[in-house]
């Protein structure tokens, strides 16, 4: 009996993914920058996790694509939107979350996930850099550190400084002025971690935070916004094992539907 | 000053007062600013008025993201966040918001503390422009409120009480004048940030020992040696100068220059019309918030504010204006722009606009801007 | 070199022929080129349902208005502006109190949006030209407003010898007409009103507050009287309440024809230039009606042919009518397999057509703010609510213009409320109606595309 597999590739703004399913179980996923073309990323990240798993583009029975160049993957049989497909990636890996909080490179979004994993609301921010990892990644540059080391710096800080710029150019100002005041390093990095947890905070309101809250995207790797948005919202969050890959692993679960294979 | 220091040290009580009043029964009524508000009525059913006029901090604008699109005037939204974050125990406990409705901002409050808050909200109107079927509409909303104080405090508004309450509001406003007059000086022995202060905390003592906070404060103020003049004279008008949104005020001294006075629809409380105390008390309540008093942005037409604002600076002689722009205020950003036409020409003397969204982020930025302005007017430019 | 697209909107040949020499001037005024004329033949195509001659007709009104407007103070002794949101009752009934060679009448906000919006898409010119003169970006302003202030500033349109606003409804209209007057001097009314009702007084409404609104609409019609030096006619009255009457409840009759068909018969972008003519005053009254007469007869033929433009089954929403200029993003949302069975306002709920006992005619105009949107976040509330249950939709789009102080208020208390009165998901979108530059159909594509998917996948759980 042929083995049905699946593929979802998302190609998000900085990095491009690409989950292979087959039986409930990722075969295997791969990760590379997207680069300044779609077609090409989305080409070369399915190769590679296609060569993990030993497989070949014929083997695919479905590919679903998604993410913000989920229309340029000439492949996909399906472009599906992300918000559905960290959904139901999300139910996949744990199915008792009932919120999804995801700050990617340039938005952020807040996802109420149904037991069935569909979506039942949303809300997201595309236009702000304020909320998203932009936002850490300014911060960083201007304070001289690499991303990686932003949030176990913030960690260590015992009194977070409030910023409450609404712009992340003027935030840098503040954060500017912060040092000259003699604030620490480690207090000013909180303060930071601190105003992209609030924001996003405050925009999912509207759908509500119901555990298990699962954090995804690629600012989930960060503990210090994982820490600062539990004290935010004062729920506890969960982060999967490869939060970036969600959306992409969302896709080829879909992908299984679409054949009418359910789960 | 002795009476600031008395004053500052009366306020820092004031909510431990008001908490206790309420506690033995009385109601704390609180309003929506605008000017549009007879307080006199809420003191004669025995009840204590209070503005809620807080602004300046941008947390409880972030917070209000959750309810309200941002688009809305900052202030509206301020008031908003203020009671959803449920810190500030004042716009907690008050037991009625009363709105004497003017925009479609103000409106917004309302709408979300009847909606989010689940606050018991009474709302009347106030027209648009001034004619007797409007006065008469206004007063018809004041019959409206005065029936709805009643009902809430269970006590009935007598002509006796109400005239008392009228002829107290009446003194505190007279006395607010005449030290806001003592600014007409080439040394003024009060600053603008003082009394914004004082102005604001009109909004929230007991009356009878406010009144006399500035009854002793008058006399110290005239018996005060005169200081050097303070630079450059300005005036700052807007649409709402919030309690605690000093930024401006502060910034203006700092670089020199000193503001001799204000005009604000909100925020500050009007104090050059008294009410007239003859015939029916209602009327008259009516015919001093709403006929004499100075028509904010969104009345019609906008020449007698335009023509108010000239009179004012030439009285107080000012050397240029600040426009304080609450973002998203459209009537005012509209009337910002071609009012700056005609007082500039007019009065021969510059203006300056300037925004805030109650931002920390801003403060750089309009220090520049305010810091170059006197400048300006120093150097005898910007004629 | 335009006869193509005049036929597109319905004209006859020889109507083109004979109405060349007006067009061509009022062309080169707008600077219309040939560029613009396939633009917007392409657009009248790709977005709207141009086959349907009632569709066509309607084009037509808007066109003719157009070339009316630009050429205005060349043709006319006097001229009258007023724009959405103003009733259209007064306007028309003081129109038809004058002669139509004498006086002018025109909504020139709206009618350059259905035209230089919707079909050739260059507004920026007029919108630049707005934010300079005196709405400037940044503090979101109405575009609507800044369109006119700034077809006026460049010398496109005429400045009008009256100006009639609503100063109730939102806080832009006003404001921007007392600059209107103050900088260009000119002669301004207002309709003014009080949105004060309480929360917990929907529907009632009291005597006062229409007798104040019914004293403006005396004023108003004095002051036209005075500067036009036009009385008001009994005749024009009955004219103009019968006409609308009819027109608004044919209008009524499409809108629930479409709304409770499945497929959905038209795209909802086709219904646009119709319902605005509920604000526009046009003499061409009879044009009107033969124009709707005609789409109705075309859209009942659809629905009997099960024919449609969105699959039949799909969910079905109700979308807020403020996407006025840019037909691409009601085509997106109809794309992504979403029925819209009804836009907001279209349909005229219980309420506002409740008896009243006013019958002098300034009064009658009184009490339409009470029955209203603008009036109270309630009533807004109320009415969104209404159109979710007239017509069974699966899901909301509360798509708010940014820039409307009136509409943003109640955005997320109308999502609270349909999610707990109805359990049916409702989408909140930011976007401008009448200034496709900062939102665009492509930003939207994203939400859209999700909650029809949701919506999708809500509809197959029911019916398993």
């Amino acid at each position: 009996m042929t083995r049905v597999i699946t593929a979802g590739v998302d190609v998000g703004a900085a990095t491009a993914k690409t989950v292979i399913v087959a039986d409930s179980k990722i075969l295997s996923y791969a990760v590379i920058p997207t680069g300044d073309s779609v077609a090409r990323a989305a080409e070369n990240v399915t190769r590679v996790a296609l060569e993990q798993a030993g497989l070949s583009k014929t083997d695919l029975s479905f590919v679903i694509s998604t993410g913000y160049g989920r229309n340029g993957v000439t492949f996909a049989n399906k472009a599906v939107t992300e918000i559905i497909c960290h959904a139901r990636g999300v139910n996949f890996l744990i199915p008792a979350a009932r919120t999804v909080i995801d700050i990617g490179g340039q938005d952020s979004k807040v996802i109420g996930v149904r037991e069935d994993g569909t979506v039942r609301d949303f809300v997201m921010n595309d236009k702000c850099a304020a909320g998203t990892g932009r936002f850490l990644e300014v911060m960083a540059g201007v304070l001289g550190l690499d991303i990686e080391e932003m949030g176990p710096i913030s960690l260590t800080s015992k009194e977070p400084c409030s910023i409450s710029s609404t712009c992340t150019i003027f935030a840098e100002t503040e954060m500017v002025s912060l040092r000259a005041d003699g604030r620490t390093r480690e207090d000013i990095v909180a303060g930071i971690h601190r105003a992209v947890a609030s924001r996003v905070a405050i925009m999912g309101k509207t759908v509500g935070y119901k555990e298990q809250v699962v954090f995804t995207g690629g600012v989930a790797k960060n503990l210090g916004v994982k820490s600062a948005l539990e004290a935010g919202i004062g729920l506890p969050i969960l982060i999967p094992e490869e939060p970036q890959i969600v959306g992409a692993l969302g896709a080829a679960l879909l992908a299984r539907r679409e054949l009418g294979v359910l789960r | 000053m002795e009476a600031m220091k008395r004053l500052s040290d009366y306020l820092a009580t004031r909510l431990t007062e008001l908490a206790r009043l309420q506690k033995s029964g009385t109601k704390v009524i609180g309003y929506a600013p605008g000017g549009y508000m007879p307080e006199e009525l809420v003191y004669a059913c025995g009840a204590v008025p209070v503005g809620l006029i807080r602004g300046g901090d941008p947390e409880p604008v972030a917070e209000s993201a959750a309810y309200v699109p941002r688009f809305i005037d900052t202030f509206c939204r301020a008031q908003i966040g203020y009671r959803m974050l449920g810190e500030d125990l004042l716009y907690q406990m008050i037991d009625l918001l009363v709105v004497p409705i003017t925009d479609h901002n103000i409106k917004t409050i309302a709408d979300c503390f009847n909606f989010f808050a689940k606050a018991n909200v009474f709302r009347f109107g106030v027209p648009h422009q001034k004619d007797e079927h409007a006065f008469d509409y206004y007063l018809a909303g004041l019959h409206k409120l005065k029936e709805k104080l009643e009902e809430f405090t269970g006590n009935k508004i007598e002509n006796g009480r109400l005239r008392e309450a009228i002829v107290l509001s009446n003194r505190m406003r007279e006395l607010l004048k005449e030290i806001s007059l003592l600014r007409l000086s080439e040394r003024p022995p009060i600053t603008g940030r003082e009394f914004v202060k004082l102005n604001h905390a009109s909004f929230i003592a007991d009356k009878r020992i406010f009144i006399d906070v500035l009854e002793s404060l008058l006399k110290e103020l005239r018996e005060k040696t005169p200081s050097s003049p303070r630079g450059p004279r300005l005036l700052l008008t807007g649409s709402t100068l919030a309690m605690g949104d000093y930024k401006v005020l502060e910034m203006t001294e700092e670089a020199g220059a000193s503001i001799v006075i204000e005009e604000f629809a909100e925020g500050m409380r009007h104090y050059w019309e008294n009410v007239h105390l003859n015939g029916d008390l209602m009327a008259a309540l009516a015919d001093r918030y709403f006929r004499r008093r100075v028509p904010p942005a969104w009345f019609r037409p906008a020449k007698e504010r335009l023509d108010y604002l000239i009179k004012l600076a030439r009285d107080f002689k000012v050397d240029g204006i600040i426009w304080y722009q609450l973002m998203y205020r459209s009537s005012y950003d509209i009337q910002a722009f071609y009012f700056e036409k005609f007082l500039t020409k007019e009065l021969n003397i510059p203006m300056l606009k300037i925004e805030s969204d109650y931002d920390v982020s801003e403060r750089g930025p309009l220090r520049t801007r305010i810091e170059t302005f006197v400048e300006i007017i120093k150097a005898g430019g910007g004629r | 070199m335009y006869t193509e697209l005049f036929k597109l909107c319905g004209f006859e040949p020889d109507e083109i022929a004979k109405e060349r020499p007006r067009i061509d001037k009022a062309f080169k005024v707008l600077g219309i080129n040939k560029e613009d004329i396939q633009r917007g033949e392409n657009r009248l195509k790709q977005y709207l349902d141009i086959e349907l001659l009632g569709v066509r007709k309607f084009l037509g009104i808007w066109m003719r208005e157009l070339v009316n407007l630009v050429l205005a103070r060349g043709e006319h002794r006097k001229i009258v502006y007023s724009d959405f949101p103003m009733e259209l009752r007064p306007l028309m009934s003081m129109m038809l109190s004058t002669d139509a060679n004498d006086v002018y009448f025109a909504t020139p906000g709206q009618i350059i949006n259905m035209t230089m919006g919707q079909i050739f898409d260059k507004l920026t010119p007029f919108l630049v030209a707005g934010e300079e003169n005196g709405m400037p970006p940044g503090g979101a302003h109405c575009a609507l407003y800044q369109t006119r202030l700034g077809a006026m500033v460049k010398g496109v349109i005429p400045f009008p010898d009256l100006s009639v606003i609503a100063s109730y409804h939102c806080d832009q209209p006003a404001e921007a007409e007392q600059l209107l007057h103050e900088v260009y001097g000119v002669p301004v009314a207002y309709l003014d009103s009080c949105p004060d009702p309480n929360w917990g007084d929907w529907p009632k409404f009291n005597d006062y507050r229409v007798r104040y609104c019914g004293s403006q609409a005396r004023k108003l019609f004095q002051t036209f009287e005075e500067v036009i030096g036009a009385k008001m006619k009994d005749e024009a009255i009955r004219i103009t309440n019968k006409s609308n009457a009819i027109f608004r409840l044919k209008f009524q009759q499409l809108v629930e024809l479409i709304g409770h068909a499945d497929p959905q018969p038209i795209s909802q972008a086709s219904l646009v230039h119709a319902f605005f003519l509920n604000s526009m005053p046009t003499r061409d009254i009879a044009g009107k009606q033969e124009a709707l007469e005609i789409l109705c007869g075309e859209v009942e033929k659809r629905v009997n042919q099960g024919k449609g433009v969105v699959e039949k089954g799909a969910p079905g929403v109700f979308c807020t009518a403020t996407i006025s200029v840019d037909p691409t993003i009601t085509h997106m949302i109809e794309q992504t397999g979403l029925a819209i069975r009804i836009q907001i306002p279209f349909w005229l709920s219980p309420w506002v057509l409740t008896r009243h006992p006013y019958r002098d005619w300034a009064d009658m105009i009184g009490v339409g703010p009470c029955l209203d949107i603008p009036h109270s976040g309630e009533a807004h509330v109320a009415i969104n609510l209404a159109n979710c249950k007239a017509f069974n939709v699966d899901g909301a789009i509360d798509f708010y213009p940014y820039s409307c102080r009136e509409w943003v208020p109640t955005v997320m208390i109308t999502k609270r409320t349909i999610e707990k009165e109805l359990g049916i998901p409702v989408l909140v979108l930011e976007g401008d109606c009448y200034d496709t530059r900062n939102y665009s159909a492509g930003q939207l594509r994203t939400r859209v595309e999700t909650f029809a998917e949701l919506l999708r996948a809500a509809k197959a759980a029911k019916t398993q």
